[in-house]
Formats: C-alpha cells, sequence, structure tokens
C-alpha cells in the first residue's frame, strides 16, 4: 500500500467537475455558461497536474481558461446571450 | 424523436468505452508495474550521453518527442492551426479592411485597470518568452509560450480597445507577417541538416551523416540541438496565429457596436 | 474487489459521465455556442483519458523531467522505473492544438450564421430555410 492522499484529491476533482458539466449543461444564460466552463477547465486542470503532465496542463490552463473563454465572450457579446428551451 | 437518437447514440459510445478501455484493458489494470516498451525506449535515449545515434539532448521528454522523434507530426499540425486562422480570415476577408475604430482615443476601462494590465502585459510576454527559451528543459515550450501569449492581444483589446492596439501597431497584417516568418525560419531549420548532407528534421549526429546542431551551451546546458530552435520559432509563430485571430475577432465585435 | 479497482471504476465512471452530459448537450441543446462549448467539454475529457493511460498507479512516481544533465545507468534506470509514460502527453499537447484551431474556425462560423440568419439556436434555423424552401 502507497500513499493515496493524491488520488483521493483526483476523485474529489473529477467528481466536481461532473457536477460542474451538469449546471453548465442545463445553464440558459450563455455568459454563465462561459464562466462555469472555465471552471470545469480549471478542476481538469487540477486533475491533469496530479497525473503529472506538466506541459499538458501549462498549455492546458492558457488555452482553455484563458482563450476558449475570451473566444466564447466575444462571440456572446457580437450574438445572442440567452438560449431559448 | 431527436431525444431517442441521442440516448442511442450516447449509450453506444458509452459502453464502446467501458468495453473498450475496462475489458480490454487498453490501459491495463490499476497497477502497471512495467512502463509500455515505447514509452521506455523514450525515457532512455531523451538524453543519454552513451547512445551517440539516438540521444535528443533533451532532458524534457515530450519535448524531444514532439521535436525531434515525432517532428512530422508537429510541422503537420502547426499547418493545421495556420490553415484555421487562414480559413477564418477568408470568412471575414472584407471586413479587415474597413478599418474601424481609428479615433486612437483610449476609452476602455478604468486608469487603475490599465495600469494593472500594462504590469500584466509585460510579465505575460516574459513568461511566454521565458516558456519558449527554457522548453528543452523545463516543462513548457513553443505552444505553451505561443499560447500564453495569445493572452495579450485579448487584454489589449478588452482593457485599451482595438484602436489603440492598432496606434500602438498591432496590424493583423503584421501578425500574419510574424507567423508567415517564423514558419519559414522553422522550415529553414527542418531542412538545414538536408542542405549540410543529412536527412530531413535531423537534429543530433546519424549513422551515415555526422551533421548535429550543437547539444550543449557553453557551460553543458542541455540545448537539445534543433528542439531549442524549433520551440523559439515556434513560439512566436502560435503567438502570431493567435494575434490575428483576436485582431479578428475584435474588429467584428466593433463593428457590430458601430452599426 | 479491493481498493484500487473500486477507485479505478469510480475514476471511469466519472469520465463517462462526463462525456456524456457534453454528448447530451452537444446533440440535445439548440444553441450553437453552447454545442461549442460542450465539444470544447468532450475533447477536455478524452485528455483526462490520455493522462490515465500514461499514468502509473505506483509511489513514488514522478514526471518525464529528468532532472540529471548527464545521466549514468543507475540514474537512468531509477528515472525510468518511477516516471510516467511521455508519449500520451505529447499527443495530448498535440490534440490541444487541433482542438483550438477547430474552435477558432467554429467560433468564426457561429458569428457568420448568426449573421446570415439572425439567429443561433437550430431549430429556428430549420424553420427558417423550411420557410425560404416554401417560398421559392
Amino acid at each position: 500500500m502507497f500513499p493515496v492522499l493524491h488520488l483521493v484529491m483526483l476523485a474529489v476533482v473529477l467528481g466536481v467537475s461532473f457536477i460542474t458539466i451538469y449546471l453548465m449543461v442545463q445553464e440558459r444564460d450563455l455568459l454563465k455558461m462561459i464562466v462555469l466552463s472555465a471552471a470545469q477547465s480549471t478542476f481538469y486542470a487540477i486533475a491533469l497536474y496530479i497525473l503529472l503532465v506538466p506541459d499538458v496542463v501549462l498549455a492546458y490552463i492558457a488555452v482553455a481558461v484563458g482563450i476558449y473563454t475570451a473566444l466564447l465572450m466575444f462571440a456572446v457579446k457580437k450574438t445572442e446571450r440567452f438560449e431559448e428551451a | 424523436m431527436t431525444g431517442l437518437v441521442a440516448a442511442v447514440s450516447i449509450l453506444i459510445v458509452l459502453f464502446a468505452l467501458a468495453y473498450g478501455l475496462v475489458v480490454l484493458g487498453i490501459s491495463g489494470p490499476p497497477a502497471p508495474a512495467k512502463l509500455r516498451l515505447l514509452g521506455e525506449k523514450y525515457l532512455y535515449y531523451m538524453i543519454n550521453p552513451a547512445t551517440k545515434y539516438f540521444t535528443a539532448e533533451s532532458p524534457e521528454g515530450v519535448s524531444a518527442i514532439l521535436w525531434d522523434y515525432r517532428g512530422l507530426d508537429t510541422l503537420y499540425e502547426t499547418m493545421v492551426l495556420f490553415g484555421a486562422i487562414i480559413g477564418a480570415i477568408l470568412v471575414y476577408r472584407e471586413y479587415l479592411h474597413s478599418e474601424p475604430g481609428k479615433t486612437g482615443k483610449i476609452y476602455g476601462l478604468s486608469l487603475i485597470v490599465r495600469a494593472v494590465s500594462k504590469i500584466i502585459i509585460w510579465l505575460t510576454i516574459i513568461i511566454a518568452v521565458a516558456f519558449g527559451f527554457t522548453g528543452q528543459i523545463t516543462p513548457g515550450g513553443g505552444f505553451v509560450g505561443g499560447a500564453a501569449f495569445a493572452v495579450v492581444p485579448v487584454l489589449l483589446a478588452l482593457v485599451y480597445t482595438l484602436g489603440y492596439a492598432r496606434r500602438l501597431g498591432l496590424t493583423h497584417r503584421r501578425a500574419l507577417l510574424l507567423r508567415a516568418t517564423f514558419l519559414l525560419l522553422l522550415v529553414l531549420v527542418i531542412i538545414t541538416p538536408l542542405i549540410a548532407g543529412g536527412y530531413v528534421f535531423q537534429n543530433q549526429a546519424k549513422p551515415g551523416s555526422s551533421f548535429s546542431f550543437p547539444g550543449r551551451f557553453i557551460d553543458s546546458t542541455p540545448l537539445g540541438g534543433s528542439i531549442f530552435l524549433l520551440n523559439l520559432f515556434e513560439l512566436f509563430a502560435v503567438a502570431g496565429a493567435f494575434t490575428v485571430a483576436f485582431i479578428l475577432l475584435g474588429v467584428i465585435a466593433s463593428l457590430k457596436e458601430g452599426d | 474487489m479491493g481498493v484500487g479497482e473500486v477507485f479505478w471504476l469510480y475514476v471511469w465512471l466519472i469520465i463517462m459521465a462526463n462525456a456524456g452530459m457534453a454528448l447530451y448537450g452537444l446533440i440535445m441543446r439548440p444553441n450553437v455556442l453552447k454545442k461549442i462549448a460542450c465539444l470544447t467539454v468532450l475533447a477536455d475529457t478524452s485528455f483526462i483519458v490520455l493522462a490515465l493511460i500514461g499514468y502509473r498507479f505506483k509511489y513514488p512516481v514522478s514526471p518525464y523531467v529528468m532532472t540529471s544533465w548527464a545521466p549514468d545507468n543507475a540514474t537512468l534506470t531509477r528515472f525510468i522505473s518511477e516516471s510516467v509514460d511521455p508519449l500520451p502527453p505529447t499527443l495530448t499537447i498535440t490534440a490541444v492544438v487541433i482542438n483550438l484551431s477547430i474552435t477558432i474556425l467554429l467560433v468564426f462560423l457561429a458569428i457568420r450564421l448568426y449573421e446570415v440568419y439572425g439567429t443561433l439556436d437550430v431549430k429556428k434555423i430549420a424553420m427558417i430555410k423550411k420557410e425560404l424552401r416554401g417560398e421559392q
């Protein structure tokens, strides 16, 4: 048996990411959806960090939290904000 | 009806995932004692002074594979990114020449935000370039640095408005020129060994060709040969591509407000 | 069933649930921007899967970065016995960039779609197309 604290953290982070994705898919306000998507990316980045892939973490943080958010924000500003049922 | 189709397709995908990875055991049991053979070979050869013909002189595994062992993959990946940017420009070609927001007046966010953003922009540039320079030693590299660099045009457009960024000289033509120039330099580094009598994408000396990029800096810091140069050029190429994309988005967004 | 198997099953169920939720949003939600966001979530889940494939459930475990710059055989053996697989992260970085370029292109096309049809709701777009076909 070896130390498992990092694996417990991995389990918790993945569980929270599932909740975030559920909220994100349910959300009708697209700006809130983008913020939830960024939060989900942060949890995934923590999971990738625990899985010891530092290159992917650095690239993923910049892309998923920075560039996707900015890209979709621009798109929402240009188009419509609310999704109808 | 759509719901039924969605449910069936989701279930099929999920069962395929479950069957492929748990039953067939592609990833193996939860505690693989041994590494897969391919990964083991990469780790063994990437900085090994004893194996002259196989080493990449880079202590960082991903950079060694990305730019040496599987370099052609990465080259084509760069081409795909370039193609996506060109496609986006083709969709919106006519808007780029309309030159909106030429007042040159800074009417962005408040003074405090602008002062803080100035520091953050410079820090981001320094971090991004550092990622590119040390990509062969520590995690980081061309793509990471370029993606971090892309935060700069976003901040400029959000905080200072696009007109001010244009007055600073940040136009889509220049960004595209940056992209094309560094892509050309990248290709030049790739075909240099061919001109010198070796193989395409050659880094260190191989059997039949003694050409070799410098593997070590003066104080024996690993340079990774061509990996260092390729990382550096890729950094500016990716940064140029993202700058074009965000300038284009900013132009579109400001056109909507102007109408 | 030991603790290891239960943990592996839990992680795998979460990943399947995330992928399924992203697929649900991709197929059932009408807004194109939400479809794009769900597509990125689906891709991100595949990155987690790739990282899990390369990971080694043992201790100590280290990333694939060699700390010694002139390693001898003993250092190399210890490094190989500890390090995670470097190939899946490499593929993941390629996937991140390809996915990013796809997303950029999709967002531009979505804005173009809004300019043509005045909405991003695919059901409304289908109705408008049907009306246009009826007029002709």
